[in-house]
């Protein structure tokens, strides 16, 4: 009997004013995954270098890579269930990288550098954002 | 004698496990009235663009692209607030249930 006092008293201070239902839903979550991460990652790592290469010819291929990290990212998270965090940071994420593929890779606009060194600086920060929380995600 | 040694180690063991329930009870309220801070300060980075941009270091549409980024950023943070309080959630319900005993 102490065992359920406890367990309720834990999912009523969880909730709220919530249902049930909703309180277990709120607990029914995507658990740590290691290819999410990696990938998380990857796209962490990738606009480090991309960085290092505003203002030379590399930079397009950089651009690339990181967009295929991108959309890996998010087509992965969202093939996972109860992961609506992750799968909202990875679009919001992709939209982001999407900007800067557009300008290399098909507009192909002459770009400044401090656009490209921003745009790689804001995909890094929000990167390890990510990589933060998908990591801690629990086991 | 040895009943009375018994029932004396499972009184000491109930009163440990209902400490650890407290405990974790504890700090799953403590996390609960917490409020998360900001993970990244944007407001910032819409300073700098803008510096950037009165400066010409960028263009006119680079700087609107970057302020918009701001947007999908700010999108990111609460996303990631909002899995960090839920993963964090979780944890502390696993402990609450290892602390109570309970096995699922």
């Amino acid at each position: 009997m102490k065992r359920l006092i406890v367990l309720f008293l834990a999912v009523m201070t969880m909730s709220g004013c919530a249902t049930v239902t909703q309180v277990l839903d709120y607990f029914d979550m995507a658990r740590f995954d290691n290819n999410e991460y990696l990938l998380a990652v990857q796209i962490r790592t990738q606009a480090n270098l991309g960085a290092r290469k505003c203002g030379t010819p590399d930079v397009n291929r950089e651009v690339s890579l990181l967009w295929n990290h991108s959309l890996a990212f998010k087509n992965y998270a969202e093939s996972i269930p109860n992961n609506e965090e992750t799968v909202t940071m990875s679009s919001e994420l992709l939209e982001i990288v999407r900007g800067l593929d557009q300008r290399y890779n098909v507009d192909k606009k002459e770009v400044s550098m401090g656009y490209c060194t921003s745009k790689f600086g804001l995909i890094e920060k929000n990167a390890t954002i990510i990589t933060n929380v998908v990591g801690a995600k629990p086991r | 004698m040895a009943n009375f040694f018994e029932s004396g180690f499972t009184v000491l063991q109930e009163l440990a496990r209902e400490k650890r329930t407290m405990d974790a009870m504890k700090e799953l309220q403590e996390w609960v009235g917490n409020n998360h801070t900001e993970l990244a300060d944007w407001a910032k980075e819409a300073e700098n663009y803008t510096a950037m941009f009165e400066n010409k270091e960028i263009s006119e549409d680079e700087y609107k692209e970057l302020m918009g980024d701001l947007k999908h950023s700010k999108a990111i943070s609460d996303a990631a607030d909002d899995l960090a309080v839920r993963s964090k959630a979780n944890e502390m319900l696993d402990n609450i249930i290892i602390a109570a005993g309970c096995v699922l």
